[in-house]
């Protein structure tokens, strides 16, 4: 029965995952960029331990690059291995909570995790730093093993993750600072882990050496001096990427505060739950410690606040909370036989709302490029996440291109690949036509339409004719 | 703590004569290789240059991880801080972490050889090895490629070692050698075939899946260990890979390079290349195949005498292998390429001796090992030390290759007599790299040697004197034996550097 119903959550965890995959976003911008990187590696013309950034580890570029040799230039092939991924995280993260608690809060808690709208709107999007769930709960599910090399597998797991993208510090310190508080008692012990320093370094080293000799770009990783801003705006950042409404605003321009307000109010009393009822009082006290340490440390480490940044934590969060419902869940109903049935319909709830609340409106619109209150007092574009393929459409056949948007001109890079037709300038006096993002305020709004625009339908960009353009001076040929 | 002194005292009373003997030898050897460490040689330029190193990673005017070259590691510019605060920018300080590097290498090659040949060959092994003039000439100078048989001898051992962590140490240690000197990679090579052989041999010997699933396991941590440390080394080489000359050249001449081996090995097997650099004069050809048969012969004894045939036929083809590895990898024969094949001769030679000797009571066996030790160490000081006081080195050539390729014995020439000319001078050059960098290292300590910084500042010029440069009467320092200091008349004769 447990067999069956867990099989039953993970189709179902499976069918939200791939749901709309290809077109819910459409490519993101830094994906192109990502695309980009992969095709620099299938043409080997960038060394090939160098992924995107000096902070970005080159594995995940080749794990994409069978499926972008198989399927083509598409999102569809840079996003395959992340739901790969998402399926080994969904399994390790199984068997990391049924070793800690009774099997009838775990399904709970999964539904809290990889159901919840963070989960579903990120894990899709093929970043990098989207594969650190995958690290975070290998991790977890390391430690609470034991076996002999646990020490050094436990490093190597740990800097992979970080080499993957700098921001797992966070959870890995958050992890550690948990661990070693709930095991302060084995602190004698600590000696016998020094192997994890070297399976760290094993994990981390080529990254670390690669950031040391990138110094420029790795720049923006850890501005000290702005902790204090950072600082400042902390708790308005963490009220929008706790609720998710960052999340969907990006993907809809559109971040409600009412919803917000509710949705932490109800996770704060679900995290007060996880603290006060019985059972697990002590590892959820320290769950939340966790929690704490993560989110400290990533404002030590990250020079500004993304929503991405704080993806694990936020999951992490949301997995408390659910922690703490299913003990109410759990003091009110008891058996197993009715717990798991009202998990998986908590699963479904949060996946139809996740649905009604974003997928049918992007569906509709292909995104937009209205600006949306992300990280404090922060404003962020949903631009890059506009769906770009009517763009893609429009821009076939009529000449060069060019966009001064390097969120766009990647995306238009990585696509002309597949795509002869489209062809994109390295230079804006080279291009017949000029791309851009279409303005908030002239979005649905016909009237509003620039002179000259081809594909006055395509929603979220702008192609009109360049007037920097300089046309090549004729070939003289030599008949004589 | 008394009861811990106690003890100790009780262990010490409980010595014999073997133990006394490792003692004394550890004692010859410790004084031997201490012995002038910061006068003979004079500073080496490449020397010089890793020190400078070290002033500029503290400055800040190169990446953190970036050591003097693109295949030497940092971790030893790191290593070399401390003693550069403690000891200031000079030769000791580059020469005393390598002299501790030797102590240790003593005693984990005494665990090492004891354990594979026994006790009396092995000791044999030890004291020819640790007191032959390629050990004294070459092991005692600060630069990194000194460390790479400490780093060979580190690996084995830990390769030996039952531990359940030593796989993953001894792939630190692996690690920690290349990156050290990329020619350790001829040597690591070596000893994972030898082993790898081994351990094929043994699986068809007695196949068990509990033997492959434990050779799975620790080739996994060896390699977690290697990588480790190696990571960084591995993007240095990658990324700043200019100094690394022409790979494909290189590799065509391989077979040109295998054909001279066999005319020039007398010639380094002996010793004579080694001695050479510090004297300028070889021994006479008869001499050094006179002493290359002896060894050859001591290694044929060795294996026929032995009950390690194995043990020695391993050695053997690991020695071979490594040194044919590092002919394809070099693009030259330089002296220092042949280290490892000539200790690895001279240590197979004590062991063929000792197993000879092994025959004999122990106590003989023990005090003919003393005795090995002492002439050993008086040939060294009569043959190098006592010919370098006199004249501070030579500037002389001496040939490599039968009589088309010879090396000055310049590198080695004694340079506290040109420090001290040159303290009163103002803006001081060489034309000759190797001279500039060690003026370049001993400048970060001494502010009185004043290098120029601008071509134009130039005022005067530093070179070697050649054998038959005379005097000249503008020269200052005339009573320098190999070094010429003179005024700049003409600045087209400076050749600045383009970095």
């Amino acid at each position: 029965m447990l067999r069956v119903s867990i099989l039953l959550f993970f189709f179902l965890f499976l069918f939200v995952q791939t749901y709309y995959l290809t077109s819910v976003p459409g490519l993101v911008g830094d994906e192109g960029y990502e695309g980009l990187s992969v095709i620099d590696h299938i043409r080997d013309s960038k060394p090939f331990f160098i992924g995107r950034e000096s902070y970005v580890a080159f594995w995940s570029d080749y794990v994409r690059l069978p499926f972008v040799l198989w399927l083509g230039e598409t999102a569809l092939a840079m996003r395959i291995p992340l739901v790969l991924a998402n399926c080994v995280t969904f399994w390790l993260a199984y068997y990391f909570f049924r070793r800690v608690f009774d099997i009838r809060l775990v399904f709970f808690i999964m539904a809290a995790c990889f159901f919840s709208p963070p989960y579903i709107l990120y894990q899709r999007i093929s970043w990098p730093i989207n594969f650190l769930p995958l690290f975070t709960f290998l991790l977890l599910f390391v430690l609470t093993r034991n076996f002999r090399s646990k020490p050094v597998i436990v490093g190597l797991i740990g800097g992979l993750g970080i080499s993957t993208h700098v921001t797992f510090a966070a959870p890995l310190v958050g992890i550690f600072g948990a661990y070693l508080l709930a095991k302060y008692r084995d602190l004698k012990k600590i000696s016998t882990w020094w192997p994890a320093l070297i399976g760290f370094s094993a994990g981390f080293g080529l990254q670390l050496a690669i950031m040391w000799q990138m110094t420029v770009e790795s720049a923006r990783v850890g501005h000290f001096s702005l902790i204090i801003e950072r600082l400042e705006i902390l708790y308005p950042t963490l009220f929008n990427y706790f609720s998710g409404v960052s999340y969907w605003g990006e993907y809809t321009g559109d971040v409600s505060h009412d919803i917000a307000r509710i949705i932490i109010f109800l996770l704060l009393v679900f995290v007060f739950c996880a603290l006060l009822i019985k059972p697990y009082k002590k590892i959820a006290l320290f769950w939340l410690i966790g929690i704490i340490i993560s989110i400290a440390t990533t404002v030590i480490i990250v020079s500004y606040f993304r929503t991405r940044y704080l993806h694990v934590i936020t999951i992490a969060l949301w997995g408390l909370a659910g922690l703490g419902f299913s003990k109410v869940m759990l003091n009110t109903f008891k058996s197993k036989k009715m717990l798991i049935p009202l998990a998986f319909l908590c699963a479904i709830l949060l996946s139809f709302w996740t649905y009604r609340a974003v997928f049918v409106p992007y569906e509709k619109t292909g995104g937009t490029t209205l600006n949306f209150q992300d990280s404090g007092n922060s404003w962020d574009k949903s631009s890059h996440f506009a769906d770009i393929q009517p763009l893609a459409n429009c821009v076939k056949n009529i000449g060069l291109v060019f966009s001064e948007e390097p969120k766009i001109s990647n995306r238009l890079k990585f696509l002309r690949e597949a795509d002869q037709h489209i062809k994109v300038a390295d230079e804006r006096k080279k291009a017949k036509w000029f791309v851009d993002y279409r303005g908030p305020r002239e979005l649905d709004d016909p009237s509003k339409n620039r002179p000259g625009e081809v594909c006055p339908n395509v929603r979220n960009f702008i192609v009109i004719p360049n007037d920097e353009y300089v046309p090549p001076k004729p070939k003289i040929t030599n008949n004589g | 703590m008394d009861n811990i002194i106690s003890k100790i005292i009780l262990r010490v009373k409980q010595w014999q004569f073997r133990q006394w003997t490792v003692l004394f030898i550890f004692g010859l050897f410790v004084i031997s290789n201490s012995a002038y460490l910061s006068s003979v040689p004079g500073l080496l330029g490449d020397e010089g240059d890793e020190g400078h190193n070290v002033y500029e990673l503290l400055n800040k005017t190169k990446p953190a991880i970036q050591g003097e070259r693109s295949y030497i590691g940092v971790w030893i510019d790191y290593l070399r801080i401390p003693f550069v605060f403690v000891f200031g920018y000079n030769i000791f300080s580059l020469r005393v972490i390598v002299f501790l590097f030797s102590i240790t290498f003593f005693w984990f090659a005494y665990d090492v050889l004891l354990k594979i040949f026994g006790e009396i060959p092995g000791l044999f092994g030890l004291v020819t090895i640790a007191f032959s003039p390629i050990f004294w000439s070459e092991m005692r100078i600060g630069w990194a490629i000194t460390l790479l048989p400490f780093f060979a001898i580190l690996t084995i051992y830990l390769l030996r070692k039952k531990s359940y962590w030593s796989p993953l140490l001894a792939g630190l240690s692996a690690g920690f050698g290349l990156s050290t000197h990329l020619l350790f990679l001829p040597v690591l090579m070596a000893i994972l075939g030898v082993l790898g052989v081994n351990w094929i041999i043994q699986v068809i010997h007695r196949f068990s899946f509990q033997q492959i699933k434990q050779f799975f396991a620790d080739a996994t941590f060896f390699l977690i260990g290697f990588w480790s440390i190696f990571c960084v080394q591995f993007v240095n080489l990658l990324i700043n890979n200019k100094d690394q000359g022409n790979i494909e050249k290189t590799a065509s001449l391989f077979s040109t390079r295998l054909g001279e081996l066999f005319s020039i090995a007398p010639r380094f097997l002996s010793g004579s290349l080694f001695i050479a650099q510090y004297t300028a004069k070889t021994f006479n050809d008869g001499a050094a195949l006179i002493i290359t048969i002896i060894l050859l012969l001591l290694i044929i004894c060795g294996f026929i005498f032995s009950r390690h045939k194995y043990a020695i036929a391993g050695w053997l083809i690991g020695f071979c292998a490594s040194y044919v590895i590092l002919i394809y990898m070099v693009e030259y024969y330089a002296i220092r390429y042949f280290i490892i094949i000539t200790l690895g001769t001279w240590l197979m030679a004590g062991i063929g001796l000792g197993e000879i000797i092994g025959r004999l009571h122990k106590k003989i066996g023990y005090s003919l090992m003393i005795i090995l030790s002492i002439v050993l160490i008086v040939a060294n000081f009569s043959l190098i030390i006592f010919p370098f006081l006199t004249f501070g080195g030579s500037n002389d050539t001496f040939p490599i290759i039968g009589a088309s390729r010879f090396e000055y014995a310049s590198g080695r020439v004694a340079t506290a007599p040109l420090i001290n000319c040159v303290s009163s001078l103002d803006q001081i050059f060489s034309n000759n790299v190797h001279i500039r960098n060690r003026l370049y290292y001993l400048a970060d300590g001494n502010p009185q040697i004043r290098n120029a910084e601008r071509k134009q500042d130039v005022r005067w010029l530093i070179s070697y004197r050649l054998p038959n440069d005379k005097i000249t009467p503008d020269e200052v320092c005339p009573y320098l034996n190999n070094f010429r200091v003179t005024p700049l008349r003409d600045q087209g004769s400076v050749d600045w550097p383009k970095d």
